[in-house]
C-alpha cells in the first residue's frame, strides 16, 4: 500500500513540478448508503496537477488522496441462519474492522458551463482507481468464520460540481461538490459516497501560460 | 473527446442516481426496534410472551422473536423463539415445562433485518407455576370406573407419553377385568382443562379417549372436560369425571385419576 502511494506520488507529484499547476484541495468525505451505514465521515486532502480553463472550457486534471476510514461501530452486530436437524435457528455474531484505509488516483475532466475572466463555474467527471488496506473479521458461530487482512481494489467514477475564483494569475480558489461510486470494491463495504471541499490551485509558471 | 466526456456524463448521472442517500445520523437508526410489552404467567403455567415492532430500521425485518435465560442479558439464541409478526404485534408461548419454580427468568425481543440485529427491553419473572386446576370430583388415584354398574379398577400399567406426529399419547390398563384406555392429546400435555373428541386426531387442546375392555369399546363423547395437573417434571395428574361414552349397547359415565409422565 505504502510502496503504491509512494510510486503514484512520485509520478504525478513530478509532473506538477514540471506542468508547473499545484492543486491542494480539503475535504469533508461523507459515505453514503451501505457505506455510509458501516464508515464515520472524515477530513481528508487531495493533491494534484490541474490545468486552468484556459482558452477553453474544458480541463483536465490528476490527484491523489488517501482515505483513513473509521467504523461507525467497533463491533457490528450481525447474524446469520442455520438450519439443522433442530430446526431453523437465528445466530448472533460480530463484524469489526480494524483497518479500512483507501488510496485513490483519479483523473477528472471538468467543463465550465460559466466561464468569466475571475470566475467559473464547472461540472465534471473523473475516474477513480485505487487501492485499500483491509483488517476485518465477520463471524456468527457455526455460520460465518471469516477474517480478512491485505490489500483491495477499487474502481469507480466521481461526479462533480464545482466553483472557481481566479484572485490572480498565480492562485485560484474553489469549492467542489463530488459524488462518488465505486463500480469495483473488493473486499466490500465501499460503494457510494459524497465529499464537499475547498481548494486552491497555483501556478508556478503563470507568465507563460 | 466531447463525444466521450457526454458519454460518461450520462453514464454518472445513470450511477449516481442511487447515491445520494445519506448516511443516518445514529447508526442504531439502521437496526430494527423492538418492545418485549409483556410477560404473563398463564394459568396453564405457560408463559406468553407479548411484543411490538417501534421501528424496522432502515430495511425490511428479516426475522423476529424472543429470547430468555436466567441471566440478565439473555443471548438471542438463548431459549429462542421465532415468530411472524402480525402488523406491528408478535408474541410466542413458552412451555410450562422449561421453567423452574425457583428461579428468575429475563425476556427479551429481538429482530433482524440486513444491518445487523437488535434486542428490546428485558422483562423478568419468577415463580412461575401453574394454577393448579380443581376437578369437581376426587376419584381414587390410578383408577378406572367406566360406568354402567362397572367397579372400581386399578390401573397396573401405564405407560409414559410419547409425542409422534404432534400427538402425543399413552395407554394405561387394568389387570383384573382387563380395561385398557388410550390416550392421544393434539397438544403437548401440560397444565390446563383438554376437551374430549370423537375425532382420532385431536386438535391443540383437545384428547381422544378410547375405552376397551373384554366386551365392550368405544371413544368418550365430544366436550367433557379432562383436568391435568403438572406436579413435577414431566408428570401430571389427570383426573376425568362422569365423561360419557358409548360402549355399542348403552352410554355410560367414565371416571379415572391417574399419574402419568
Amino acid at each position: 500500500m505504502r510502496t503504491f502511494l509512494k510510486i503514484i506520488f512520485f509520478i504525478f507529484f513530478g509532473s506538477n513540478i514540471a506542468f508547473g499547476q499545484i492543486t491542494v484541495r480539503l475535504f469533508n468525505y461523507r459515505p453514503t448508503g451501505e457505506f455510509g451505514f458501516v464508515m464515520k465521515p472524515l477530513y481528508s486532502a487531495e493533491i494534484g496537477w490541474q490545468n486552468p480553463f484556459y482558452k477553453s472550457r474544458f480541463r483536465t486534471g490528476f490527484s491523489l488522496t488517501y482515505l483513513k476510514m473509521k467504523p461507525r461501530m467497533d463491533v457490528f452486530p450481525v447474524s446469520g441462519v442455520l438450519t439443522d436437524g433442530s430446526g431453523t435457528r437465528v445466530l448472533p455474531g460480530t463484524e469489526s474492522f480494524q483497518k479500512y484505509n483507501i488510496g485513490l488516483l483519479i483523473v477528472d475532466e471538468d467543463f465550465a458551463f460559466v466561464q468569466q475572466k475571475k470566475f467559473n463555474i464547472f461540472i465534471g467527471t473523473g475516474i477513480m482507481i485505487g487501492a485499500a488496506s483491509v483488517n476485518y473479521t465477520n463471524q456468527v458461530q457455526s455460520v460465518i468464520n471469516e477474517t480478512y487482512q491485505g490489500g483491495g481494489i477499487l474502481g469507480g467514477f466521481r461526479f462533480r460540481l464545482g466553483a472557481e475564483y481566479i484572485i490572480n494569475d498565480y492562485i485560484a480558489i474553489s469549492i467542489i461538490a463530488n459524488r462518488n461510486v465505486f463500480l469495483v470494491s473488493d473486499p466490500g463495504a465501499i460503494n457510494w459516497a459524497n465529499d464537499y471541499g475547498i481548494g486552491v490551485r497555483y501556478t508556478f509558471n503563470a507568465k507563460s501560460l | 473527446m466531447r463525444k466521450g466526456l457526454c458519454y460518461l456524463f450520462v453514464i454518472a448521472i445513470l450511477l449516481l442516481a442511487n447515491s445520494c442517500r445519506k448516511a443516518l445520523k445514529d447508526v442504531n437508526d439502521y437496526f430494527p426496534k423492538t418492545k418485549i410489552v409483556s410477560a404473563t404467567i398463564q394459568t396453564n403455567g405457560t408463559v406468553l410472551v407479548q411484543g411490538v415492532i417501534v421501528s424496522q430500521g432502515d430495511a425490511a425485518i428479516e426475522n423476529i422473536g424472543f429470547c430468555y435465560a436466567t441471566n440478565k442479558n439473555p443471548n438471542m439464541a438463548s431459549n429462542q423463539i421465532m415468530v411472524t409478526a402480525n402488523g406491528t404485534k408478535f408474541s410466542a408461548t413458552y412451555p410450562v415445562s422449561n421453567f423452574n419454580v425457583d428461579s428468575v427468568y429475563y425476556f427479551r425481543s429481538w429482530a433482524t433485518n440486513q444491518y445487523g440485529y437488535a434486542f428490546g427491553n428485558t422483562i423478568s419473572l419468577d415463580s412461575i407455576i401453574a394454577v393448579h386446576i380443581t376437578p369437581p370430583c376426587t376419584n381414587t388415584m390410578n383408577t378406572v370406573n367406566e360406568g354402567g354398574g362397572a367397579g372400581t379398577t386399578t390401573y397396573t400399567t401405564i405407560d409414559t407419553i410419547t409425542n409422534y406426529m404432534n400427538t402425543w399419547s399413552f395407554t394405561a390398563q387394568t389387570y383384573s377385568s382387563p380395561i385398557s384406555v388410550v390416550f392421544t392429546f393434539g397438544s403437548a400435555v401440560t397444565t390446563g382443562i383438554y376437551k374430549t373428541t370423537t375425532n382420532s386426531s385431536p386438535g391443540t387442546g383437545e384428547v381422544n379417549i378410547v375405552v376397551n375392555d373384554s366386551f365392550d369399546n368405544g371413544t368418550l363423547n365430544d366436550g367433557s372436560s379432562v383436568y391435568i395437573n403438572t406436579i413435577g417434571t414431566n408428570t401430571y395428574d389427570i383426573s376425568i369425571c362422569s365423561a360419557p361414552w358409548f360402549n355399542g349397547t348403552s352410554t355410560n359415565n367414565f371416571n379415572t385419576r391417574l399419574i402419568v409422565q
